[in-house]
């Protein structure tokens, strides 16, 4: 079988079907980045997924071989997909979007839907709060990663991050209860002293 | 009983909790559940990494269009390519070649009378043939002239001619793509050497189009049933 470098080399030398097979054995996984990024919006998760691949090939000459090329692509798409949504201004406002929704409004609406999967529920948070989440649990980022790419402080990466968990909890509620029964109604403090 | 937090517990999905949490997470089962249940979905999240299976974003014919068509922008302006990455200009001839593949395939299935009719008027005019172009851009745009009443040629043989069918058919497709390659490689080891030249890439694509062509030849002259995609 032949080897990704191989593959890689005909691919830079112009063989059309290199290039379509390493879309073909990668593409699944730049899909599942760009979608997870992008949230509900599948025409744009396209254009973008799109775009990754335009880049991916651009800059297939300047692939070392120092890391997979499935890592390689993967920081490809990610930063092209952060990149498309800054210009679509998805991730604007970053600080605030999680703190302006209205809790009650959100349990209300959390409570009727229930979501199939991680990705439909992650659909749900606002952009920056899902940025978040699907480059630290998902992607796994680290926080100071995650401030570095975003701009923002490694408090607010966190911060960003355990609200956007606390609202998927709710909203895979009923698949995560399956492993861990469901709580009733609680009163919350913090005691953390 | 009052809780923890629910944001506090997501953060204790992977910080320690301090010494007044420990003890109460300890005398709680209300919490230590939603605790387990934090640590459940950053289970699911890491997992979610490996789900791929969805309705594909991209397609190939049309990625490939997109990126032959960002390469005919690109290809045949010396002064815009200067500072391309020698790989995107191999890729580029590479991808033209792919569009002109699928462009023969069109007009073989569906064109042919159109081909033949576009051929029939510089034939019958002999004049753009005969005539030394006055500039450099006069010269590119013959050559590109050139391609284009190829392929068209090259369509309408692909459709009609009959006459290399059967295994003596066979033989002589499989000499010439393989006198093909030898004249791809060397046009190649030449683009290399001048990456943003464009006779040098029209040599590479008229060699790249002339062995797709000839692949396309070999498939029709092969047995029904059979074909072949790569050579």
């Amino acid at each position: 079988m032949e080897t990704d470098h191989a593959l890689i080399r005909r691919a830079i030398d112009g063989d059309e079907r290199a290039l379509r097979q390493l879309w073909s054995q990668y593409s699944p996984h730049i899909d599942a980045v760009v979608r997870r990024l992008v949230g509900g919006d599948p025409d744009l998760a396209a254009d973008i997924a799109q775009d990754v691949w335009i880049q991916i090939f651009r800059a297939l000459g300047s692939y070392r071989g120092d890391a997979q090329f499935g890592t390689w692509a993967h920081r490809i798409a990610v930063n092209r997909t952060l990149n498309a949504l800054r210009k679509a201004r998805r991730l604007g406002r970053l600080e605030v979007d999680i703190e302006e929704d209205s809790s009650a409004v959100e349990m209300d609406s959390d409570r009727a839907f229930l979501a199939a999967s991680i990705e439909e529920a992650a659909a749900r948070l606002p952009a920056g709060a899902r940025t978040v989440f699907v480059l630290h649990d998902v992607e796994g980022y680290t926080h100071d990663d995650i401030a570095r790419e975003l701009g923002i402080t490694t408090g607010a990466s966190k911060s960003q991050l355990f609200k956007a968990r606390a609202r998927l909890r709710r909203l895979l509620a009923h698949l995560i209860d399956v492993h861990t029964p469901a709580t009733e109604l609680r009163t919350h403090v913090a005691p953390r002293s | 009983m009052l809780h923890l937090d629910p944001e506090r517990l997501a953060a204790l999905a992977e910080d320690q909790p301090t010494h007044d949490e420990a003890a109460h997470l300890a005398a709680c089962p209300e919490c230590a559940r939603e605790q387990a249940a934090y640590e459940e979905l950053v289970a699911m999240a890491a997992r979610e990494r490996q789900t791929v299976l969805a309705r594909p974003l991209t397609d190939w014919r049309s990625l490939s269009a997109r990126l032959t068509d960002e390469s005919a922008r690109i290809a045949p302006a010396p002064a815009r390519g200067r500072g391309l990455p020698r790989a995107w200009m191999q890729i580029a001839a590479g991808l033209v070649i792919a569009a002109s593949g699928l462009f023969i395939g069109r007009a073989t299935a569906a064109r042919t009378t159109t081909a033949a009719a576009s051929l029939a008027q510089p034939i019958a005019s002999g004049t753009d043939a005969s005539r030394s172009p006055a500039s450099v851009e006069d010269a590119m745009a013959l050559m590109r002239r050139a391609e284009s009443d190829y392929r068209l040629a090259a369509a309408f043989v692909v459709a009609h001619d009959t006459s290399m069918h059967g295994d003596a058919g066979i033989d002589r497709y499989r000499q010439r793509l393989a006198a093909l390659d030898r004249v791809s490689d060397a046009a190649l080891a030449a683009a290399n050497q001048a990456p943003a030249d464009p006779v040098i890439n029209q040599y590479l694509i008229s060699a790249r189009t002339a062995r797709e062509v000839t692949l396309q030849q070999l498939n029709g002259s092969l047995p029904a049933g059979m074909s072949l995609s790569s050579y």
